[in-house]
């Protein structure tokens, strides 16, 4: 077996930055946080068959038929930092850039299906995997009335680059030939793009990367008009919104609401919904109250203790909107940091964790993961099963012959925000002898420390931006992720990196790199036992029952609203 | 040596600078017992304290013993009273008596240390200001108004967090911040015993400063003393449940009070029982050792004497 270090950046491919996203790091910590927060659909679940049988259709509705008007209220804990797509970072304008006031060029229906939304097909590719000849969509209107042409695709793909651009997702589109030039300010266009007619665009990658696609339906991806961008100057973004999306931009008042209003104009199906109000910076239990008086559609934020209660009441339990998260959350091993550099221990630990006490205390809505993948994904594999399952018996046996038969105290364990699960693990671990102290609250706070090896353990949400695990391996689980990425446990086995560049090139469907992810699950969860694969959380939020086909959004845990309609 | 001139008709020793001492304490709690309300509130204070002391041996449970089976529901709530939990459990399925119960241990224990600090301090600082008077007085009476003019529970929050939160950390901030209200009383009394024929009687005397102090005026304090000590508890106790309700009190999962109601805060509409015991438990100390003080207070004030 070839050895790569992967800090000698001798290897292309390993020195690809991963330097993931703000986005991801702030979903890192929400999905840390509770079970309502970030997940997905599973492709081939659709909303009417929902894990626990809800649906957002009413039994009523099928009386009667869509119409349009009304308006939908939705309440979010967040604010919106700015309405230009690559800056839509919380989850409140990351979900209006990316589903409501504009298009990406391909997008992932409510089951998951990948499709050619502002593209008029999927992309025809070359021989060699590098250039993307990418067909443009005829006849869509921005808002102000005007064409998309492929000059606005290619002004997009560049604008988030240049460094006085904000964005959260620049290093997803490194691969793109031009990126580099594009980033250090030398140039204001992409050399890997190239508009071939109004309605054509190609666009060359440094390396054969089959999740390219995928990329570009990311929210900082959303197509926004070149002219009316540049004439906006800093008004883009505030006050200044124009997209090709079923809704239009009304206004926007800073830590309070958004208004948007119906696209009648819109390439597909107009949508039915007349005006969409969202109000902002709200406590759950604030939402709450609003909901229980009538005032709210939907409500982002169920505070976790009233989840029985919703559950266990049918009429309300039918107004709740869910799907499966895209997102997993991992207790991490720093791997320099004794015990837990001793594999018997991180085995024992992976022995000691009630996964299922969890589950239940969080009403069922977590799923106990057995390896890393969560159910949505391609690489989700239903009979993995974890070789260290719930057994406190070997747990103790394996501490003991680790030496560590009295116990171990001093351990340091960050747990997110929510206490709750933090002092279940806690106590798991006490179970074997691990006097762990709780550290609370933002990632970034701890991250340092962690990095430095203060930090024995740490519980590590991640959310994916589409349903394939692509940066599940490449962000945490590669060497060259240590350096680059956000494998803050130090994890490095060899095999992973070379495994990683090899299945890059091939189509995400192929089965050999299926195949590949799964063995690195193996390798992860079970040789190495790099970390312990927890659970996955559900996209939880509540509707109402006059309301139909506002479903929930595996990706964005909000719903879609291009087809969704009100009764009355 | 120069002797002073002295008025001798006015020369007599003080009957409480040395008292019989039995009889005084005697006095006292004859009178303390003729009123019902305190006496009843000291049982209730004296039965709170008994039960933490005891908490070893009277909880049914560990406190910290989470029971994921019988202690939640199928949904993971918490259960309310029953035979088993006698006043439920939190949301982790924890005993919510045996938690109140060690709760009592740590809530009172750092209310009581850190008021005894705080009155200790109180004294020594009260007490040279008034007894040495001067710029010594003036000073550190400065000293106490900088401090009473400060946000006192805002800095407590910074210095917790600065200093990492702990038994220790939280009886010391809190006691830092409690003592100034204590000091001043304590030196408006030094300088009223002060003035006193017996003390100006120990001076020509030819009593050491100290021994004045110690055997002359410091026994005219001492009731106020211990009735500042039951006054000052109840807001260190809010101070300690307040610290610990914002996550800042003892590190979980021991329990406090304060941080019993701040697990119960999510389960307000769920499972109100959480926050409620623990709520009427503090209020309920709070009110008997008021009720105590003031009853103490009304005991031992030399004015009301017969």
């Amino acid at each position: 077996m070839q050895s790569i270090d992967p800090r000698n950046g001798s290897n292309p491919l390993l020195e690809r930055q991963y330097q993931l996203s703000r986005r991801a790091f702030l979903r890192t910590v929400a999905l840390a946080g509770s079970a309502t927060a970030v997940g997905a659909l599973l492709p081939g679940c659709a909303a009417p068959a929902a894990p626990d049988g809800t649906t957002s259709a009413d039994p009523a509705a099928s009386t009667s038929e869509p119409k349009v008007g009304g308006v939908y209220r939705l309440t979010g804990v967040g604010d919106i930092r700015s309405l230009d797509p690559p800056a839509a970072e919380s989850s409140e304008d990351w979900w209006s850039a990316g589903m409501v006031l504009y298009n990406q060029l391909y997008f992932y229906d409510k089951d998951g299906n990948f499709y050619a939304d502002l593209a008029a097909d999927l992309p025809a590719i070359s021989e060699d995997g590098l250039v993307y000849t990418i067909p443009i969509r005829q006849g869509v209107k921005f808002h102000n009335g005007r064409e998309l042409v492929a000059d606005d695709v290619k002004f997009t793909l560049e604008r988030q680059l240049w460094p006085e651009v904000y964005s959260w997702g620049k290093s997803y589109m490194e691969n793109m030939v031009g990126y580099d030039e594009v980033i250090d300010g030398t140039s204001q266009e992409l050399a890997g793009t190239k508009v071939i007619d109004d309605y054509t665009l190609e666009v060359t990658l440094k390396t054969p990367q089959a999740v390219f696609p995928a990329l570009l339906s990311m929210s900082m991806n959303a197509i926004i008009p070149k002219q009316e961008t540049l004439a906006a100057g800093a008004e883009w973004g505030s006050t200044v919104v124009i997209g090709t999306g079923p809704f239009k931009f009304v206004e926007w008042a800073a830590g309070e609401r958004a208004v948007y209003e119906r696209n009648a104009d819109y390439f597909k199906t107009p949508p039915y919904i007349e005006r969409i109000e969202l109000y902002l910076n709200l406590e759950p239990a604030v939402q709450m109250l609003r909901w229980e008086n009538g005032e709210v559609e939907w409500l982002d934020s169920i505070p976790s203790a009233e989840l029985p209660r919703l559950l266990s009441d049918e009429a309300l339990k039918a107004q709740l909107r869910m799907a499966p998260g895209l997102g997993t959350n991992r207790l991490v091993f720093q791997q320099d940091v004794k015990p837990f550099d001793d594999v018997r221990v991180r085995q024992a630990v992976a022995m000691a964790i009630d996964k299922g006490a969890v589950s239940q205390k969080r009403s069922g809505l977590l799923t106990p993961l057995e390896g890393q993948y969560t159910p949505p994904m391609l690489q989700f594999d239903a009979d993995f099963k974890s070789q260290y399952p719930l057994d406190l018996e070997k747990a103790k046996a394996l501490m003991a012959e680790a030496g560590y038969a009295d116990g171990v105290t001093g351990i340091k364990m960050y747990i997110g925000s929510d206490e709750e699960i933090g002092q279940m693990l806690q106590s798991d671990l006490a179970n074997i002898g691990i006097e762990a102290e709780l550290l609370v609250g933002q990632w970034k706070d701890w991250r340092d420390a962690t990095r430095a090896g203060e930090v024995g353990l740490f519980i590590y949400g991640w959310g994916a931006s589409f349903p394939d695990a692509y940066d599940f391996t490449s962000a945490w689980s590669t060497c060259a992720s240590i350096e680059t990425g956000y494998n803050d446990g130090n994890y490095c086995n060899p095999k992973i990196d070379e495994m990683v560049a090899t299945v890059e090139a091939l189509p995400l469907q192929d089965p050999d790199r299926i195949a590949a992810y799964r063995e690195i699950q193996d390798i992860t969860i079970n040789q190495d036992v790099a970390w312990v694969a927890l659970w996955s959380g559900q996209n939880v939020a509540l509707g109402r029952s006059i309301v139909h086909d506002d479903f929930m959004s595996s990706i964005y845990g909000w719903p879609y609203l291009e087809t969704a309609w009100i009764e009355g | 040596m120069t002797t002073l001139p002295v008025n001798t008709s006015r020369l007599h020793l003080d009957p409480a600078a040395t008292p019989p001492r039995q009889s005084w304490w005697l006095d006292v709690w004859r009178r303390f017992a003729r009123q019902k309300t305190p006496l009843v509130a000291g049982v209730v204070f004296l039965a709170l304290l008994f039960l933490g002391l005891f908490a070893p041996v009277l909880a049914p449970y560990d406190p910290v013993e989470q029971f994921r089976k019988e202690g939640l529901s199928a949904l993971g709530e918490p259960v309310g009273p029953n035979g088993q939990f006698w006043l439920g459990t939190d949301g982790l399925g924890r005993d919510l008596f045996s938690r109140l119960l060690y709760g009592a241990r740590v809530s009172l224990g750092i209310g009581l240390a850190a008021s005894a600090i705080a009155v200790l301090i109180g004294l020594l600082i009260g007490g040279i200001a008034g007894f040495v008077g001067g710029k010594v007085d003036f000073f550190l009476m400065r000293f106490v108004d900088l401090i009473m003019s400060m946000p006192t529970f805002f800095i407590i929050l910074l210095l917790v967090v600065m200093l990492k939160p702990g038994v220790w950390v939280v009886i010391t901030v809190i006691s830092l911040f409690s003592w100034t209200a204590p000091a001043r009383v304590f030196r408006s009394q030094i300088l009223a015993v002060k003035q006193h024929d017996f003390v100006l009687a120990a001076h020509c005397l030819g009593a050491p400063q100290r021994r004045i102090f110690l055997r002359h005026v410091l026994p005219h304090v001492l009731p106020l003393v211990i009735v500042y000590l039951a006054l000052t508890v109840p807001n260190t106790i809010f101070a300690e449940a307040s610290l610990s309700f914002l996550g800042l009190g003892v590190p979980q999962p021991t329990p406090s009070w304060g941080s019993m109601i701040q697990d119960g805060f999510a389960y307000y509409r769920a499972a109100p029982w959480i926050a409620l015991f623990p709520g009427t438990i503090i209020a309920l100390t709070v009110v008997s050792i008021n009720l105590l003080g003031t009853g103490l207070r009304e005991a031992m004030d030399p004015m009301r004497k017969k």
